[in-house]
């Protein structure tokens, strides 16, 4: 381009294309092609979707995985872009997968609670999935928020169906000690739920976003950009940090009844591991569940710490269960380099010797 | 590069070609000034010792205040200083200098803003500032649907009202629908050949062990009817033993199924 224009040196002429191919990336934003991964909506209601992944491909495994994920921020992380999939590796690796996608709940969703969250769809979603795969039973695999979803689900319908359970960074134990500067911000003297519910019905994307950026806004603010002149300057793909940018920007509200129960039951009153927390008058107790467990967690999580997320494997009466931690951050954990090389593997070997018949 | 090359357009040169602004233009002239300093080679260039108070002054000036990052800021000027005057070689484009600074720096820079972020002012500053957001929002909010309801234009409440009326009507289908799938395909549990299997053998155990108290009842019946008296049974006692226990459990999985249905739960 620029050797047409005139006598400006090479290097100048490297540096302005990389200039501008940056300033590209940053006016584009959102432009990502993601989750690639073939899939067919199999069950579908009020803005939730049942998704199977590549339906026609070869299943290995008669065990399906059912995976849930949080109520914020979309589930396309875990079919991010094709050879930076986790579904498009598990489904690859012969595994029936599906994913329970929430959809973005609109103003009349403000009063869905977790009650409903479980009860009324992750539990008809467990019923769709053993129909459609024809199996005696299913692993149940939770990232963050949807893996606190799928411990209580565990703990209430612990069943001969539920053959495995799989968490991912699950935020467990609130004890504010364990919660890092997230528990610190949710205090009751600096946060009041009903305030935000009473305000805005289900909690802005945005406010969630810049909470969860704030946790570490050296990283998150200049970090992120730093990434992309790096990858642009030494000439590396930036195809991922593309995806993800999308990602990160892409948030969805938080229904208002599940955020009150979320920042009150739990941060605020650490409910669950006390065996307090009660959907539909059933306490949630964590020692029902006795299904193998894989629970995951990464040193560097900020948003979930370690500490938060490993009292789950004493907590449960599972003979079989193995806490494996990384060294990443929460969503590193999942779609950085070390993720293929580490998580995916261990998930891989791990399930497939508890899926069979 | 020509004197021109912080302008803003292209310019033409002596032999009529376009030539374009360096877009470091500035650092490179800071770039060039330093390294001149260094080198001794440039008249009018001041010595390593001024370059350096300097930089300090020019950093303390910029310095961010009352913000808990003076320290910070003053360590990351020295060390940058001192990286400058180390005759180390420094990048010439200012960008790869700055993430080469960010790189070994950010670690620094992420511990003191947790620092800061966990202070009880900042805390409750921050607490405050969604307050006052959040009541805002409210009031706007209030005045929008009041605004609407004068102007006899639905407004966003009414129609979320509908939209939660189309949601509960499509919740009855979902049920109708569930409804018909359980009919037709019965409990999950048992949707697959091989659980069939498995609970009409059951069944038929459960047949076979009736049947043979069914035997020891109209034995003992025809005892009574010949004028004996019913004799003790003597059954073996592992068969009756497992009879029990059956029973037992059977009882169990009823309750427990009973106790569901009640629940709510939805567990079948």
């Amino acid at each position: 381009m620029a050797k047409a224009r005139g006598a400006a040196s090479p290097e100048v002429e490297d540096t302005l294309e990389k200039y501008a191919e940056g300033a590209r990336l940053l006016l584009e934003r959102a432009s990502a092609r993601t989750g690639q991964t073939p899939k067919e909506v199999v069950w579908a209601k009020n803005k939730a979707r049942l998704y199977r992944y590549d339906p026609s491909a070869e299943k290995k495994h008669p065990v399906p995985i059912l995976m849930i994920y949080a109520l914020i921020n979309k589930p396309y992380v875990l079919d991010l872009m094709p050879s930076n999939s986790l579904i498009e590796y598990l489904t690859s690796e012969g595994f029936d997968v599906y994913l329970l996608d929430w959809g973005v709940p609109g103003d009349e969703d403000a009063d869905l609670s977790f009650e409903d969250y479980v009860l009324d769809y992750i539990r008809p979603a467990t019923k769709k999935v053993l129909r459609k795969s024809k199996a005696e039973g299913y692993t149940l695999f939770g990232y963050c928020m949807g893996g606190t979803m799928a411990a209580m689900y565990a703990a209430l319908f612990p069943s001969d169906l539920l053959k495995n359970l799989v968490l991912l960074t699950a935020p467990i134990d609130f004890a504010p000690e364990k919660t890092g500067l997230l528990g610190l911000w949710t205090d009751e003297k600096h946060l009041d739920p009903n305030l935000l519910l009473e305000s805005f019905g289900n909690v802005p994307s945005e406010l969630i976003d810049n909470a969860m950026r704030m946790l570490k806004p050296v990283s998150n603010y200049v970090g992120t950009y730093a990434a992309m002149w790096e990858s642009i300057l030494e000439e590396k793909p930036v195809e991922t940090w593309r995806a993800m940018n999308k990602w990160t920007n892409d948030g969805t509200p938080f229904p208002g009844a599940a955020f009150r129960s979320w920042i009150g039951d739990f941060y605020q009153k650490n409910k669950l591991v006390k065996g307090e927390i009660e959907l539909r008058g059933h306490k949630v107790d964590l020692s029902n569940i006795a299904c193998p467990l894989l629970n995951i967690a990464g040193t560097k999580d900020h948003i979930c710490p370690l500490p938060q997320t490993e009292p789950l494997t004493d907590l449960v009466t599972s003979e079989d269960k193995e806490l494996f931690v990384l060294d990443a951050g929460h969503v590193g954990l999942l779609t950085s380099r070390g993720a293929k090389k580490e998580l995916w593997p261990k998930l891989s070997s791990w399930l497939e010797t508890r899926s069979g018949d | 590069m020509t004197d021109k090359s912080e302008g803003r357009s292209a310019t033409s040169s002596p032999t009529g070609e376009n030539r374009y602004p360096d877009p470091s233009g500035l650092y490179r002239r800071w770039f060039d000034a330093s390294e001149g300093t260094l080198n001794g080679e440039k008249e009018g260039s001041i010595s390593p010792a001024e370059l350096e108070e300097l930089w300090k002054r020019w950093f303390g000036a910029t310095a961010p205040r009352e913000s808990g990052m003076e320290p910070l800021w003053t360590e990351m000027a020295e060390d940058i200083s001192a990286k400058m005057l180390s005759g180390e070689n420094l990048p010439e484009d200012p960008l790869r200098y700055f993430l080469q600074w960010y790189n070994d720096t950010e670690e620094r820079w992420s511990e003191a803003a947790d620092e800061i972020l966990r202070k009880s002012e900042i805390l409750e500053q921050a607490s405050y500032s969604i307050e006052v957001h959040a009541r805002t929002y409210q009031e706007m909010r209030r005045a929008s649907e009041e605004g609407s309801k004068n102007l006899q234009v639905p407004s966003r409440l009414d129609i979320s009202r509908v939209a939660k009326l189309v949601v509960v009507v499509e919740n009855k289908v979902d049920r109708i629908e569930e409804a018909f799938e359980e009919f037709i395909y019965g409990d999950s549990e048992f949707a697959t050949a091989g659980a069939v299997a498995k609970a009409v053998g059951s069944l038929e155990e459960r047949m076979d062990r009736l049947e043979s108290n069914m035997d020891h009842i109209l034995a003992a019946l025809e005892r009574i009817g010949a004028g004996g008296k019913p004799a003790p049974d003597v059954s073996p006692g592992p068969a009756r033993g497992k009879s029990h226990r059956t029973a037992g459990e059977s009882t169990a999985g009823a309750d427990e199924a009973s106790n569901n249905r009640a629940n709510g739960l939805g567990y079948s």
